[in-house]
This record gives C-alpha cells, sequence and structure tokens, in this order.
C-alpha cells in the first residue's frame, strides 16, 4: 500500500515539475545599444515587470565604424545603425527567437557624418542626421526586406551642421536642432520629402543638444546644455510652426529630454542627475517633481521610456552601462531599481522593440 | 553585464527533490530481502526543457533527444549510474555526460530510485551573426532525479525518470529539467539469483 502511494505521489510530482520550474513564457522586450568605440551594437533583453538585463548570446555584434546611433522597426525584424566614421547606414535581421543581429551587406550610403537616426511610427521611413554635409537622408523601408531605399529627392539640405533632430508621433512634422546658431528649424513631412516651415526658426538656449516632441504633439521640449535650461516649444498642429512658451531651470548640463505623458525627464550630464517635471497641458509650464533633480548614474548621456511606460533607462557615458529607473506612473517620480547593464564602453544611443 | 541566476526555481527543485529523497528513504525500511541485477543499461527518448532565458532567449527552449545509462549496482540498493544523452531543437542542442550514485528500493516486480549525477554539458546555440553561424560552450553540470522501474519480461523494464540539472554554460546558470523514458535491459545479478 505504502509502495503503491510512493509511486503515484512520484508520478504527479514529475508530472508537476515543468510547472515549478516556470516553463511558460516571458514577457520582455529587447534593447540595442549603439558602441561607437567598439564597432558594434550590443542586444539586451530587458525583463518587463522587474527591468532585469540579460546580454543576449553573442553581443555585441558587429556593425560599420562608429555607429552612432541605432533604431529598432516596429515590426522587430530589423534594426538600423548610423556608421558616422564611414557614412552609411547597418541593416541587421533579427533573430525572433532570441533577439541576436545578423548584418546584411551591403550598406547603405548616407551623407557625411550621420550623427542621428529617426523612423516614423509605421516604420515606412527612415530619416537620417548627416551633420558634416548638412542634410538629412531619407529611405523608404521595404517592409519584407528591411532595405532602404533613397526617396526622391533625398538628401534634404539643412542649416550649418544640424546636432540633433526628432520626429513627431504622426510623422507630420521633423524638428532639426542647431547647437551652433541655438536655434529648431521645422520640416514638414509627406511620403518622406522634407518642406521647411514657411518663417524664421525659433531661438532655444545656449547649446542646444537634445530635443524631444511629446506624445500628444502639443509640444517640443529642448535641452540646453550651456546655460541649464530646457526651452518648451507649442506645435502648431495645423502647419508644424513652433512657438516658444517658456524655458526653466534645470540641473547642470542638460544633454537628453524624455517625455512620458505629462511628464517630462532631463538628464543632466554635469551634475548626473535626472531633473523631473509635470507639464501643465495647455501652457506648457513646467513645475518640478517633489524631490528632483534625482540622482543618476554619472554623466547621464541619454534616456529611453520604456515602452510600458514603468521605466527610464539611462545610458551613462563614463560609467559604460544602462540603469533602470521605475517610474511612478501617479507622481513621475523616479527610483533605482538598480538593475544595471554594462556595456565595457560607452554607449551612445539606444532603441527597445516594441 | 551583471546576470544574476533563476534562484526561485532553483529553491523549488531543490525542495521536489528533498521531498522524493526522503519519501525515498521513509521507504528504505520495506526494501530488506532484495535481489538486483549487477548491471542496468537503459536506453530511451529524453524531452528536455533549457532555461535559454539566461542567455538571451525570449522563452525556455524545449528539446527532444535520447537518454541512454548504465547502472553498475554495489548492492541491490546502491550503485552507479552513469549517464550520456543528447536533446535538440531548433536552434539548440545540449549534450551531457554525468555520473554519480544511485539508490534504489526494489520490489518483485518494480523499483524507485533517486541519484545524483555530476559531469560536463556541452551546449550549442544556432544563431547567425556576422562573424558566426553559432555559438558552443562546455561547463559544467550538477543534478538530481529519480524514476520508477516496472518489469515487462525478466531482462527488461519500462523506465520513467526526471532529473532537475544545473548546468553552467555560457557564463551563466541554467536551471533545466529532463524527463526519459525507455527501455532498460538486465544483466548479471547480485547475491541471490534473480527469479528469470
Amino acid at each position: 500500500m505504502f509502495f503503491r502511494s510512493l509511486k503515484t505521489s512520484l508520478v504527479l510530482l514529475a508530472m508537476g515539475l515543468p510547472t515549478l520550474l516556470g516553463c511558460g513564457s516571458t514577457s520582455t522586450h529587447t534593447a540595442y545599444v549603439s558602441l561607437p568605440t567598439a564597432n558594434a551594437v550590443a542586444a539586451i533583453r530587458i525583463d518587463n515587470k522587474s527591468a532585469r538585463f540579460t546580454t543576449i548570446l553573442g553581443s555585441p555584434y558587429p556593425a560599420g565604424n562608429s555607429p552612432a546611433s541605432v533604431r529598432v522597426h516596429p515590426s522587430n525584424k530589423f534594426v538600423y545603425a548610423a556608421n558616422q566614421s564611414e557614412n552609411d547606414i547597418s541593416l541587421f535581421t533579427v533573430d525572433p527567437a532570441i533577439g541576436s543581429l545578423h548584418e546584411v551587406l551591403p550598406r547603405t550610403a548616407t551623407g557625411l557624418t550621420p550623427v542621428s537616426l529617426v523612423m516614423d511610427s509605421g516604420g515606412t521611413f527612415l530619416f537620417a542626421l548627416n551633420q558634416v554635409s548638412s542634410n538629412i537622408s531619407v529611405y523608404a523601408i521595404n517592409s519584407g526586406s528591411g532595405a532602404l531605399t533613397a526617396v526622391a529627392g533625398s538628401p534634404f539640405a539643412t542649416f550649418a551642421n544640424p546636432n540633433a533632430f526628432a520626429i513627431s508621433p504622426s510623422a507630420k512634422f521633423l524638428y532639426v536642432l542647431n547647437a551652433n546658431l541655438g536655434a529648431v528649424f521645422a520640416y514638414t513631412i509627406a511620403s518622406g520629402v522634407l518642406q521647411p516651415v514657411a518663417g524664421l526658426p525659433v531661438q532655444v538656449g545656449n547649446g542646444p543638444l537634445a530635443l524631444t516632441v511629446d506624445p500628444a504633439e502639443t509640444f517640443v521640449y529642448v535641452a540646453n546644455s550651456a546655460d541649464n535650461t530646457v526651452s518648451v516649444l507649442s506645435i502648431n498642429p495645423s502647419t508644424g510652426a513652433l512657438t516658444l512658451s517658456g524655458s526653466f531651470p534645470t540641473a547642470t548640463t542638460p544633454a537628453s529630454v524624455a517625455v512620458l505623458g505629462s511628464f517630462l525627464y532631463v538628464a543632466n550630464r554635469g551634475s548626473g542627475s535626472i531633473s523631473a517635471f509635470s507639464v501643465a497641458p495647455s501652457t506648457g509650464v513646467l513645475t518640478a517633481i517633489t524631490n528632483s533633480p534625482f540622482t543618476s548614474p554619472a554623466t547621464p548621456l541619454f534616456m529611453v521610456i520604456d515602452p510600458n511606460g514603468l521605466f527610464l533607462y539611462i545610458g551613462s557615458q563614463t560609467g559604460d552601462s544602462i540603469s533602470a529607473f521605475s517610474i511612478n506612473t501617479s507622481t513621475g517620480a523616479l527610483t533605482n531599481t538598480a538593475q544595471l547593464a554594462s556595456t565595457t564602453v560607452s554607449p551612445s544611443s539606444m532603441s527597445v522593440s516594441k | 553585464m551583471a546576470i544574476k541566476p533563476a534562484g526561485v526555481p532553483a529553491k523549488r527543485a531543490v525542495v521536489f527533490i528533498f521531498l522524493v529523497s526522503s519519501t525515498v528513504m521513509a521507504a528504505s525500511s520495506l526494501s530488506l530481502g532484495q535481489v538486483a541485477p549487477r548491471w542496468e543499461v537503459f536506453g530511451g527518448y529524453a524531452y528536455r526543457s533549457v532555461d535559454s532565458t539566461t542567455f538571451g532567449f525570449v522563452n525556455r527552449s524545449n528539446l527532444n533527444g535520447f537518454d541512454a545509462e548504465a547502472t553498475f549496482n554495489i548492492t541491490p540498493s546502491w550503485g552507479v549510474t552513469a549517464d550520456a544523452g543528447g536533446q535538440y531543437g531548433s536552434q539548440m542542442s545540449v549534450y551531457n555526460f554525468l555520473i554519480g550514485p544511485q539508490y534504489a528500493i526494489r520490489r518483485d516486480k518494480s523499483k524507485f530510485f533517486v541519484r545524483g549525477l555530476f559531469g560536463k554539458a556541452q551546449d550549442r546555440v544556432n544563431i547567425t551573426t556576422s562573424i558566426s553561424s553559432h555559438f558552443e560552450s562546455v561547463g559544467r553540470t550538477i543534478g538530481a532525479g529519480g524514476g520508477y522501474d516496472l518489469d515487462l519480461t525478466p531482462r527488461f523494464t519500462f523506465r520513467v525518470q526526471a532529473d532537475y540539472l544545473r548546468t553552467q554554460t555560457f557564463g551563466v546558470s541554467q536551471n533545466d529539467i529532463r524527463v526519459s523514458t525507455g527501455l532498460v535491459f538486465h544483466f548479471g545479478h547480485i547475491g541471490r539469483r534473480p527469479r528469470l
């Protein structure tokens, strides 16, 4: 009798063992990080609940010379990297099971020194900002292969030495930052073709390094590194033209901006902190969140909002790492999760799969 | 990259092993007067759930393959088991070469057993990158498990068994399970000749 019970118990335990060990699927995103000094792109899996980082086998994957910016396609099938020292773009296909990258050659030529990439939310067009040739290359993306084809008229001229740009969520407008002039230039987008918005560029603060557009497409935010401010520009929803709404103090050397709903985050590279603000929806007036600025890893260079809006990922220029901060969705306050992914060398940009 | 092994599954597996071991040991008082074959050779199908999320996969990987074992019984209850197996999936293959002690409780037509295992694992992951079409790693493995044998004929026995295997490859630890089933061939004997 005892023997029979023992047998039954063992069979039941064996049947339940897979459940005990958790064989179910996990919920994760994949992040891709450009590493210019390693001529490579790193791939990291991020747990959606804990933000725990796991380096994907084989990472980092070789790219071209000095990849400065990386973008993942909304289909999660392709990743693009702008190789700023060889003036081209690498196309990678993504292994769906693990997220590893395989580069598809040949690379696609750009203008001189592509420093940044943006993509419309539908993954139809890819834009490359060419700093030295002072223009923007625009490519149509083949949804099946990921291949890039320059649109008619590309590249489109900008003012001299643009240093950053951002696309509006509707993909109707493109905003280009010029640090030398301390100004933002606006363009309309129609089938990938850029047209300058009539009127003068909008002056912002000194040494602007980064800009972003809020999801409601109401404001553009600019981090002014030389005068430690953030400028808020309101968008004319019809023409895309900008109007300066105000400037607000940050900590030392703001270098990056990220927006989540009605919260704005500014990474202060000099002071190693994140300034957090709540945004008045109609006026764009910024109000510092309690306990802001929040201590961040040293020299935060860029920030990326988690696709689920639960975490803020921060790239540290001197810490050679990516850190995850959880976002209080009610107050906007940040808490360091202590999750850290070493990138061995300084990361320059990050893009997270949907 | 700071990678932490999955601690909760490992703890659960230890609890599982402890429960099985305790139950079997408690039953050992009923196992007096045993006879046993000297050699038991097993071969059969094996399923393995690999904790591939620790090196970047979205999900655990389900592999299928074979498992082969030879047990040399020193006494009717105690023996030494050598295990070799390979399991395969669309993007991964895993090989194990293990050895360890085995404790058995025998009845006329059946047997329960538990064992500890240690040895080496060789993992291969097939992903195409610019520099390689696959990645391989060899590392140590420790594990524990047990199973049930049911005699079919005097020489052949049906076996079902499960093992927890903790493998250290690609610089991280994986908590895997392996379930296998197949036939056992007996030869030789210990003590009083078994009824053949």
